[in-house]
C-alpha cells in the first residue's frame, strides 16, 4: 500500500526529522512541555512504602504493553511523596525513562510520580499526548546518543529540554495518532499470530522427534507394552535399554577447576554453554592445549561421542563433530560412541522420552542439574541399528524443514516490527499524509 | 633456557607454597626472592673485592660507600660475608642469617625489601617450616649476568609480575595496565618522533605518575629498544602502593636503570619530581576515585599557587580525581623551547563531558582546548581492563603539535577494534591485536578522516567545535494585573525585574552568534525575554559518541511491504509442504 504525501515540504534542519510539511513547525521539547524529574523515598522507612501513589521506574515503563500507565510495581505513601523531591503529575503526561535504559515511555492514565530514572513531560502547549508518545517511541536512538555516563547512560534534563520535535497543528496530531492506533494494532496482531505459529512449530518439532524415537516410522508394525508406564507401547522388536548398557563409557568432563586448563590456543574445550540442541557451537568455545587434553584422556573428545548439558539447561545434547576431535569438555556428561547411530541417540536424548527422565532426577534451586549416577540408568527405547539409521534420516529431513519455517517466521516478525516503526516514523514526521485515512472529528 | 621457561621454572616454587599460601599471595614470596637471588648473582664476581675494600676503608675511618660502589661495579653493594650459598650451610640459623644478609645491602635495595614487607614473609615462611626449602630452591637458580643478561632478566621478572597480577586480578587494575593498551599508548606517543629517536646518542626522559609495578615504563623501554636501538630512555615514576612500588623499583634495578628516579608516595599531594620536565609521559590513573585524602594539599596548591602550580585551571568534583592527573601531567611537559612533550593518558568517559560551563571539569577542558594541547582522543572497546568493563579513552596531549594539526583535534573510534580473549582475566574479555594497534596508530599518524563499514572511525574537528556559551535568559516579573515590575534602586532602577522562576539557560555553540541564536530560538516563544550577559559562561565538552553516530533513515514502506509479502507467501507454501 502506498500513502499520499503532503503537497509541500521544507527542510526541518534536524538530521533525523528530515523534510517536514511546510506548515509544520519545529520546537524544542521545553517549548511544548514542562519537564519534571523524580526521586526515591528512603528505602528503609516502611512509612514511605506500599501506599497508593503510583511511583514509576524505568522497569515499569519497559514492561508496558501499550502507552497507558495505570500502576507501578511499587507504590509510595503520601509521607513518602513528601519526604523526597518527586512531584505528582496529572493524567495525560508523557513519562520517559532517562537512564538505564533511555527511551522507554508511556502516558499517565492516573496522577503519578516517578523515581530519578524518569522524567515527566506535562503539556504547556496544545498537544495530543499520543502523538508525542509515538514521536518519542521512534526517537530512542536519538535520545540515547544524547545520553552521558560512564557505567550507564543518562539523559540530562537540559539535553531533553533542547531536543527538537515536530509541532503540527493539533488536529493533525489527533488524526495521525488515531491512524497509528489503528495501524499498529493490526501489525501487533499479526506479530502475535506469527509468534503463535513459531510456538506451534516448536511443539510439532518435539512431537515428531518423540514419536519417531518411541514408536518408529512404520505405523503398522506390531507393538508391545514397554513395561514403563510413561513410555507406553513400543514396537515389538525394540529393546528397552539403560544408557549404561548402550554406551561403553559414560563420564563427566573435567570438573576440578576446568578454567585452569583454558588456553589461548589449542583444541576445542567445550562447556555447557557451547552445546545447543543437536549442535556444538565450536567457534565460540574455549581452547585447551593438546597436552592438557591428552592428560585428561578419559574425557578427550572423539567424533561421534555425545555431550549432554548437566547444569543450566540439563539434558540438551549434541553429537561431537569432526572439528572437536582431540578436544575436551568441562562438567558436561560425555556418552562414548558405541554400537549405535550417534545421531539417533542424540535425537532420543533430546526427545521427551529422555528429557522426562532428566526432569525426574534434576535438582538445584539456582541452577538445575543432574548427576551422572542417575543418568546412566535412563531408559532408551532402542530399535535395531538399521532402523536407527532410517529414523535419523527421516528426522533430519523433517526437522530441517520445520527449522527453516521457524527462521522464516522470525524473519517475518522482524519485518513487521521494522514496518511498524517505519510507519510511525513516516506518519509523525509527515513523510506521508494520513489526513484522509482516519476518522477524527475536528 | 629462554625467558619464558625460566620464569615458569621460577614460578614453580609456588608448588612449595600451595596450602600455606593463597594463589594471590605467591608473588609476595616469589618476587622478592627472585630479586634477592638476582642481586646475589650480580654481586658474586666482585664480592671479595667489596669485602676487602670495606676492611681497608674502615681501618682508615672514612665513609666507605663510594669506594664500595666502585668495587662492586654496580649501582648497589652488599657488605656481608654471607651469600645465598653460605646461608644454606646453616639450616638452624637461616632466618637470622637471611635478615642480616638483607640488612647489609646498600640503601636503595634495603628500601625495596622493606616495601615488599619481606621480613613478614620470611617470618611467615619460617613459621610454616618452608623458609629453608624456598631459599634452597632459589639458590639453585642460576641468574648470573653471564647466563641471564639484564634485558632477559627484565623480561623474566616482567613475566613473573604478570603472573602475580593475573592471579590477584580482583585488584589488578590498581597496579597493572594490560599490555595491549600500553603498546597502543607507546605507539601513539612515539610515532612522530622516530627520526629524532633514531639519531645516536639521543636521550629522552619518560615519566609515569602512577607507575604501579612499572609496566608502562618497561614496555616503552622495550618498544624503543626494538624500533630505535640507539636511542636511550631514562624513566621516571611515582607510586603510592608500597608493594607495587617495590616491584617497580626492583624491576628497574634488575634492568640496570637508576632506581632513584622511582619515588614512593602520593603524586597529587606530594610530587616526587617537582620542578622536573619530561619528553614523554604515560599514565593510567585510577578512574572515578575520590580525592578527599589529598583535598587539603590540592586545594592549597590551587588557591595559593594558581597557574604557577599544577592545578591552576580548575579542580574536578571531589568524587573523581582523574582530571587532577591530567593537570599534573600538563605541568610536567617539557617546554616547547626545549623540545616539547607528548603524553598519553587513559581516562574513562567522565572527563569528556562531566560538569556544566564554569565547573572545574569544564574549565580544565577549556584550558586544554584553548591552549591547543589536545591532539587526539581514541575511544577504546569496553571490557579492556582487569577491574572494570566500562568505556575508556586515551587522550593524546602535546605542546608541540605539528603545523597541520594546529587548532584541530582528531577523534578516533576504536571501540569496534578488538578480538575476544580465549580466557578472560577479571573484567578483561577483549584485547587489541597487533593489527588493531597498527591500524589505530596509522590513523593517528596520517591524521586522516576515515570510515569502516559505512561508519566513521576517525574524524577531525576544530578546537572551538567543542565550545559553547551558556546564556541566561531572563523574563520580567509581572504583578497581579500582568504589568511588568520595574526595579526601584541601583543598577536595576527603571528596568524590568527578572522573575527567577522563569529563568532559563540556553547553550549556544561558539560557532554561532549569540544574538542571532536568541532571536531564532527564544524570542518567538518568549517575546519579553532578554539575555543577562553578566551571567554568560563558556564551557567545553566532547560528546565523543555523538560524533560517530550515523543516522540511518527507515527503509521506504513499500520496500518493507514487498519483503513482507515474499516472506508470508513463502511461509504459506512451506506450511503446505509440511503436512505431507
Amino acid at each position: 500500500m502506498s500513502f499520499p504525501k503532503y503537497p509541500e515540504y521544507k527542510d526541518s534542519g534536524v538530521d533525523w526529522l528530515g523534510e517536514v510539511p511546510s506548515h509544520w513547525s519545529i520546537a524544542r521539547t521545553k517549548r511544548l512541555f514542562q519537564i519534571v524529574g523524580g526521586s526515591t523515598p528512603k528505602s528503609d522507612n516502611d512509612l514511605y512504602w506500599d501506599g497508593d501513589i503510583v511511583w514509576i521506574t524505568p522497569a515499569d515503563l519497559s514492561h508496558l504493553r501499550s502507552f497507558e500507565i495505570l500502576d507501578s510495581a511499587r507504590r509510595i505513601t503520601a509521607e513518602g511523596l513528601a519526604s523526597c523531591g518527586t512531584t505528582m503529575v496529572p493524567k495525560g503526561s508523557i513519562v520517559l525513562s532517562t537512564r538505564a535504559p533511555i527511551g522507554s515511555l508511556g502516558i499517565s492514565d492516573v496522577g503519578l510520580c516517578t523515581n530519578q530514572g524518569c522524567k515527566c513531560l506535562i503539556a504547556v502547549n496544545i498537544i495530543e499526548p499520543r502523538f508525542y508518545a509515538y514521536m518519542f517511541s521512534i526517537a530512542s536512538v536519538q535520545l540515547n546518543i544524547r545520553g552521558k555516563g560512564t557505567t550507564f547512560l543518562e539523559l540530562s534534563g537540559d539535553a531533553l529540554a533542547a531536543f527538537e520535535l515536530v509541532f503540527p497543528p493539533r488536529y493533525e496530531q489527533s488524526v495521525i495518532s488515531a491512524f497509528l492506533d489503528r495501524e499498529t494494532a493490526k501489525i501487533d496482531a499479526l506479530v502475535a499470530e506469527q509468534e503463535k505459529l513459531i510456538d506451534l512449530l516448536k511443539e510439532k518439532r518435539q512431537a515428531v522427534i518423540s514419536h519417531a524415537v518411541t514408536k518408529g516410522l512404520d505405523p503398522n508394525v506390531p507393538m508391545k507394552d514397554s513395561g514403563v508406564e510413561w513410555l507406553g507401547e513400543v514396537p515389538e522388536h525394540w529393546a528397552i535399554k539403560r544408557l549404561k548398557h548402550l554406551s561403553p563409557q559414560i563420564s563427566v568432563g573435567i570438573v576440578v577447576n576446568p578454567s585452569n586448563y583454558v588456553a589461548d590456543e589449542g583444541y576445542p574445550f567445550l562447556y555447557g554453554g557451547d552445546i545447543a540442541e543437536g549442535q556444538v557451537r565450536v567457534d565460540g568455545a574455549r581452547r585447551i592445549s593438546g597436552e592438557d587434553s591428552k592428560r585428561n584422556g578419559k574425557t578427550q573428545l572423539k567424533q561421534g561421542d555425545i555431550v549432554t548439558v548437566r547444569v543450566g539447561a540439563p539434558g540438551v545434547s549434541a553429537v561431537i563433530p569432526a572439528e572437536c576431535e582431540g578436544g575436551n569438555c568441562a562438567s558436561v556428561m560425555l556418552i562414548r560412541k558405541g554400537m549405535f547411530n550417534p545421531e539417533w541417540l542424540c535425537f532420543a536424548m533430546n526427545s521427551r522420552m529422555v528429557r522426562y527422565q532428566v526432569e525426574l532426577v534434576q535438582y538445584g534451586a539456582a541452577q538445575e542439574q543432574f548427576n551422572i549416577s542417575h543418568a546412566v540408568e535412563f531408559l532408551v527405547a532402542t530399535p535395531p541399528k538399521e532402523e536407527q539409521d532410517s529414523i535419523t534420516d527421516h528426522l533430519l529431513a523433517v526437522i530441517s524443514k520445520i527449522d527453516d519455517l521457524i527462521d522464516t517466521s522470525r524473519h517475518a516478525i522482524d519485518l513487521l516490527k521494522e514496518r511498524r516503526s517505519a510507519l510511525i516514523s513516516a506518519a509523525v514526521t509527515g513523510k506521508i499524509d494520513v489526513r484522509g485515512l482516519a476518522d477524527v472529528t475536528q | 633456557m629462554n625467558q619464558q621457561s625460566l620464569s615458569a621454572f621460577i614460578w614453580s616454587v609456588a608448588d612449595l607454597l600451595r596450602g600455606d599460601y593463597k594463589q594471590s599471595e605467591y608473588g609476595r614470596v616469589i618476587l622478592p626472592f627472585t630479586v634477592l637471588r638476582r642481586l646475589d648473582c650480580v654481586l658474586a664476581p666482585t664480592k671479595q673485592a667489596v669485602l676487602v675494600e670495606l676492611e681497608n676503608r674502615q681501618k682508615l675511618g672514612i665513609n666507605p660507600e663510594p669506594f664500595l660502589l666502585r668495587a662492586s661495579r654496580q649501582t648497589f653493594f652488599n657488605t656481608s660475608p654471607l651469600d645465598m650459598k653460605k646461608l644454606m650451610g646453616d639450616q638452624d640459623h637461616i632466618r637470622e642469617n637471611l635478615f642480616s644478609y638483607i640488612n647489609t645491602f646498600s640503601y636503595a635495595v634495603r628500601d625495596i625489601f622493606e616495601r615488599f614487607d619481606f621480613h613478614a614473609q620470611v617470618e611467615r615462611l619460617a613459621k610454616c617450616g618452608l623458609l629453608y626449602r624456598v631459599t634452597e630452591r632459589f639458590t639453585q637458580f642460576d641468574l648470573h649476568p653471564d647466563v641471564v643478561s639484564n634485558h632477559q632478566m627484565g623480561l623474566v621478572f616482567e613475566e613473573l609480575i604478570r603472573k602475580f597480577a593475573e592471579l590477584s586480578n580482583e585488584t589488578a587494575g590498581e597496579h597493572f595496565t594490560p599490555r595491549d593498551v600500553i603498546r597502543l599508548l607507546v605507539c601513539l606517543i612515539f610515532i612522530e618522533d622516530d627520526d629524532v629517536l633514531s639519531k645516536p646518542g639521543v636521550v629522552r626522559a619518560l615519566y609515569d605518575p602512577t607507575s604501579g609495578t612499572g609496566g608502562m615504563l618497561s614496555i616503552s623501554g622495550e618498544y624503543l629498544a626494538e624500533h630505535n636501538p640507539k636511542a636511550r630512555l631514562t624513566v621516571f615514576g611515582q607510586e603510592l602502593n608500597p608493594e607495587s612500588f617495590a616491584i617497580c623499583k626492583a624491576d628497574m634495578l634488575i634492568k640496570g636503570q637508576d632506581v632513584s628516579n622511582i619515588v614512593f608516595g602520593n603524586t597529587l599531594s606530594d610530587d616526587g619530581h617537582s620542578g622536573r620536565y619530561f619528553d614523554y609521559m604515560l599514565s593510567n590513573p585510577p578512574f572515578g576515585v575520590e580525592w578527599k585524602k589529598v583535598e587539603k594539599e590540592v586545594r592549597k596548591e590551587h588557591t595559593t599557587l594558581g597557574f604557577n602550580g599544577r592545578f591552576g585551571p580548575g579542580l574536578p568534583r571531589i568524587s573523581d580525581g582523574s582530571m587532577l592527573f591530567l593537570l599534573h601531567l600538563i605541568s610536567k611537559m617539557r617546554p616547547v623551547a626545549e623540545g616539547g612533550c607528548r603524553f598519553g593518558i587513559v581516562l574513562n568517559g567522565s572527563p569528556l563531558f562531566t560538569g556544566a560551563a564554569g565547573s572545574g571539569e569544564s574549565e580544565i577542558r577549556r584550558y586544554v582546548l584553548e591552549n591547543d594541547l589536545l591532539e587526539a582522543i581514541v575511544g577504546l572497546p569496553t571490557d579492556m581492563f582487569y577491574n572494570t568493563g566500562i568505556s575508556t579513552y586515551i587522550w593524546i596531549v602535546s605542546n608541540k603539535k605539528p603545523e597541520h594539526r594546529k587548532g584541530l583535534v582528531q577523534l578516533i573510534d576504536a571501540s569496534n577494534m578488538w578480538q575476544k580473549m580465549r580466557k578472560s582475566l577479571g573484567s578483561k574479555r577483549k584485547e587489541l591485536s597487533e593489527d588493531h594497534i597498527a591500524e589505530i596508530t596509522r590513523l593517528f599518524g596520517q591524521f586522516v578522516e576515515a570510515e569502516a563499514d559505512g561508519k566513521p572511525i576517525s574524524r577531525i574537528f576544530k578546537n572551538t567545535d567543542f565550545g559553547y556559551r551558556t546564556i541566561t535568559v531572563e523574563r520580567p516579573e509581572r504583578d497581579a494585573k500582568g504589568k511588568i515590575v520595574l526595579g526601584q534602586k541601583g543598577k536595576m532602577k527603571g528596568k524590568p525585574m527578572p522573575d527567577s522562576k522563569l529563568r532559563d539557560t540556553e547553550n549556544v555553540p561558539l560557532s554561532q552568534d549569540v544574538e542571532e541564536y536568541f532571536k531564532r530560538e527564544v524570542l518567538p516563544h518568549a517575546p519579553d525575554a532578554w539575555i543577562d550577559h553578566d551571567k554568560t559562561k563558556v564551557g567545553y565538552e566532547i560528546p565523543f559518541n555523538r560524533h560517530f553516530y550515523v543516522f540511518n533513515p527507515p527503509r521506504p514502506l513499500d520496500m518493507i511491504d514487498a519483503d513482507l509479502k515474499l516472506t508470508t507467501d513463502r511461509i504459506k507454501a512451506m506450511i503446505e509442504g509440511l503436512t505431507a
